[in-house]
């Protein structure tokens, strides 16, 4: 029973990972919190759903271009909404992100109903038992396809150029200016590439938790705990805060009292930042303030 | 509506009483016929459109044709109290039917008490007709009869011990009281397994009913959870049966569960599958005449909601001939309160302080989901 819940926690946790490592990402590039961080979640599962059932598309081509439609959403959320405010402060643009979120929730309901759907998984087949522990087929889609993404991801930001751009946007809007580097460029492909990581955990994770229009605020609020639980800002942190919160959850759920479960993680993400304000692997956030 | 005005002008002119008899009854629908919760809405507005043109057919109410003047809350509260305003207020309308959701009836029946207006809401929810309200009656099956109908297909079935998963929303902690009160009436012992509506996994929840052990696992928990749990159960093969409350049964669950549903058991208004009830059931017949008639009228099978829209104008037409004197909001509301008589969604026995169904003989059956469709077990 102790491997099948961590292993649930893992997978669940994934998902929570994309979400926190796309939070990590705007904040890096921009210094804002982007509160519709979720709602990227809930438009890939949303509308790879539609393109799955309505459209009849098979999963694996209905999910790369629910990615692309909310990449560049996400990116166009940036460049026509917050580059455009006239109030460039991180409170302003930090509402105006929930503003759009509340946006994207409504169009998203008028142009895909109510209804919670059930995309069918990327691949048919049951894979046995492995010491006892199950994981559902789309499980191992989850596992493989974020472990392949978070390798490629890392790849991006410390080897390239536009790794190191976005973090040096990140710290010193001005000095990267002066070395060449245009912010708002960098800040429109982060919001992109957080799109991009949140559709993408919602285009997985649908076959297995619905995709319906009001799943934003939980993705949100679970990402977000994430990022802050592993320190936000690091991109490590992101991982392991979303990977840790999901085993969490299920242990709590597992071995203490299943209605308590959320109020139990979230009371541990309290207590860890009680003792270590910039979370598990932050430090570097400090500096901002 | 113009026409109800142009009688009404005329009567002002003529002003002779022998016209006025002539009259309609006018029953407002209070129903949700666009929204989120349409898919109640729209066939209970077929139910009432129905039964109105059976009672007017056979002559009406009294020598008085029944209106019925339809209004749309699209499931929204305060739309729903505003509409009902408007039918008392402007429309005068004589009797209220619906509206359909909890939220809305709590928040409509205030007004139908206050104005003295009799309304026979179709909540799912015990807590608008308890405590009982002068005005207010209610006819949906609610979780108050829906559970012992489930404890005792589960003694009959000989299980001792039930894993129940339920949602952390009303409906859930609603059920689950239900359940702690009666079932040690039954002489079984319970498990609980608890979830938030949202919770994208309950693994853990499903294995920790398999490892106590139970007999069988009742989900009570509205969309989209259940069908969540069923994919759970299936990855880890769950062994033993798996039950749905009567919020899954509907094409919707069969349609988000898929294949995981496949030999589980949900709980179901007869009305859903007639034929699944016993021949001796006392609300066979009743159940089995509407569900013809109303697949004859709409060449399609009743949804099991638009059963509560039947049973308001059944009782309403039963409350008229009781009725000696004129048919007015008043008399409609004392003849109303004597009602005695087996209905769609059960028997229906009202007193002072009771203004919903016993839990006499629920018409409730229990069908199973053999090739992604509901069959009797």
């Amino acid at each position: 029973m102790a491997a099948q819940i961590f292993v649930s926690g893992l997978l669940i946790g994934c998902v929570y990972a994309l979400v926190a490592w796309g939070f990590t990402i705007v904040y890096n590039a921009t210094g804002l919190i982007n509160f519709a961080a979720g709602e990227f979640v809930m438009m890939g599962s949303v509308i790879s759903a539609a393109l799955s059932i309505k459209l009849g598309w098979p999963a694996l081509i209905a999910a790369p271009v629910s990615i692309c439609a909310v990449t560049a959403i996400a990116a166009l959320m940036d460049w026509g909404c917050l580059q455009r405010a006239k109030r460039q402060t991180p409170l302003a643009l930090g509402m105006l992100t929930i503003g759009i979120g509340i946006v994207l929730r409504g169009a998203m309901l008028f142009s895909f109903g109510k209804d919670f759907q059930f995309p069918p998984a990327f691949s048919d087949g049951e894979i046995p038992a492995i010491l006892g522990v199950n994981i559902p087929t789309q499980g191992a889609w989850v596992f493989g396809t974020v472990f392949i993404a978070a390798i490629l991801l890392w790849q991006l930001f410390a080897r390239s150029w536009l790794g190191w751009s976005m973090r040096a946007a990140g710290e010193s809007r001005r000095a990267a200016v002066l070395m060449g580097i245009s912010p708002r460029n960098v800040s429109t492909t982060a919001f992109a590439m957080a799109g991009a990581m949140g559709a993408l955990a919602g285009a997985l994770i649908a076959p297995l938790a619905s995709a319906n229009y009001t799943s934003g605020l939980f993705f949100g609020l679970k990402g977000f705990s994430a990022a802050i639980l592993g320190g936000i800002g690091s991109p490590l942190g992101a991982v392991a805060g979303g990977l840790i919160l999901g085993v969490l959850e299920n242990i709590a759920a597992g071995y203490m009292s299943s209605g308590w479960k959320d109020a139990i993680a979230l009371g541990i993400l309290i207590l860890v930042l009680l003792i270590k304000p910039t979370g598990i692997f932050g430090g570097r956030s400090v500096k901002r303030v | 509506m113009k026409s109800t005005l142009l009688a009404l002008a005329a009567i002002a002119t003529l002003g002779a009483a022998p016209a006025l008899a002539q009259q309609p009854v006018k029953v407002a629908a209070v129903y949700a016929l666009t929204g989120p919760i349409a898919p109640y809405g729209v066939p209970q507005q077929k139910a009432i459109q129905l039964r109105a043109e059976q009672i007017n057919a056979r002559g009406g109410w009294k020598g008085r044709k029944v209106e019925v003047i339809y209004y749309d809350t699209e499931g929204n509260s305060n739309k729903a109290v505003q509409l009902v305003r408007k039918a008392i207020e402007t429309d005068k309308v004589d009797l209220i039917v619906g509206p359909s959701s909890t939220g809305e009836s709590l928040a409509a029946a205030p007004i139908a008490n206050a104005d003295k207006v009799p309304m026979i809401t179709h909540s799912g929810a015990q807590s608008v007709v308890d405590p009982a309200t002068p005005y207010v009656f209610q006819t949906a099956q609610y979780d108050r009869v829906g559970v012992p109908a489930v404890l005792k297909e589960f003694q009959k079935k000989g299980f001792k011990k039930i894993a129940l998963l339920t949602s952390t929303d009303g409906f859930g902690q609603s059920g689950l009281a239900l359940f702690k009160e009666m079932t040690p009436k039954y002489g079984m012992t319970l498990v609980n397994e608890q979830f938030n509506r949202q919770d994208t996994d309950m693994t853990a929840q499903v294995l920790r009913a398999k490892q106590a052990n139970a007999d069988v696992m009742m989900i009570w928990s509205t969309f989209p959870a259940p069908a969540i749990i069923l994919r759970n159960a299936r990855a880890m093969a769950y062994p033993k049966p798996i039950y749905n409350s009567f919020a899954m049964a509907s094409q919707e669950f069969l349609k988000q569960s898929g294949s995981t549903s496949e030999n589980t058991f949900v709980m179901t208004a007869a009305m859903l599958m007639p034929t699944a009830l016993p021949d001796d059931h006392p609300n066979k017949q009743v159940i089995m005449k509407d569900y013809e008639a109303y697949k004859a009228r709409y060449h399609e099978p009743p949804n099991p909601s638009a059963q509560h829209a039947l049973d308001a104008m059944a009782i309403a037409d039963a409350a008229v001939a009781k009725i000696h004197g004129e048919i007015n909001r008043q008399s409609l509301r004392d003849a109303i309160e004597k009602t005695d008589m087996y209905g769609d969604n059960g028997y229906f026995k009202f007193s002072p302080t009771v203004h919903g169904v016993s839990d006499r003989d629920v018409p409730i059956v229990f069908l199973k989901v053999v090739h992604n469709a509901f069959a009797p077990q």
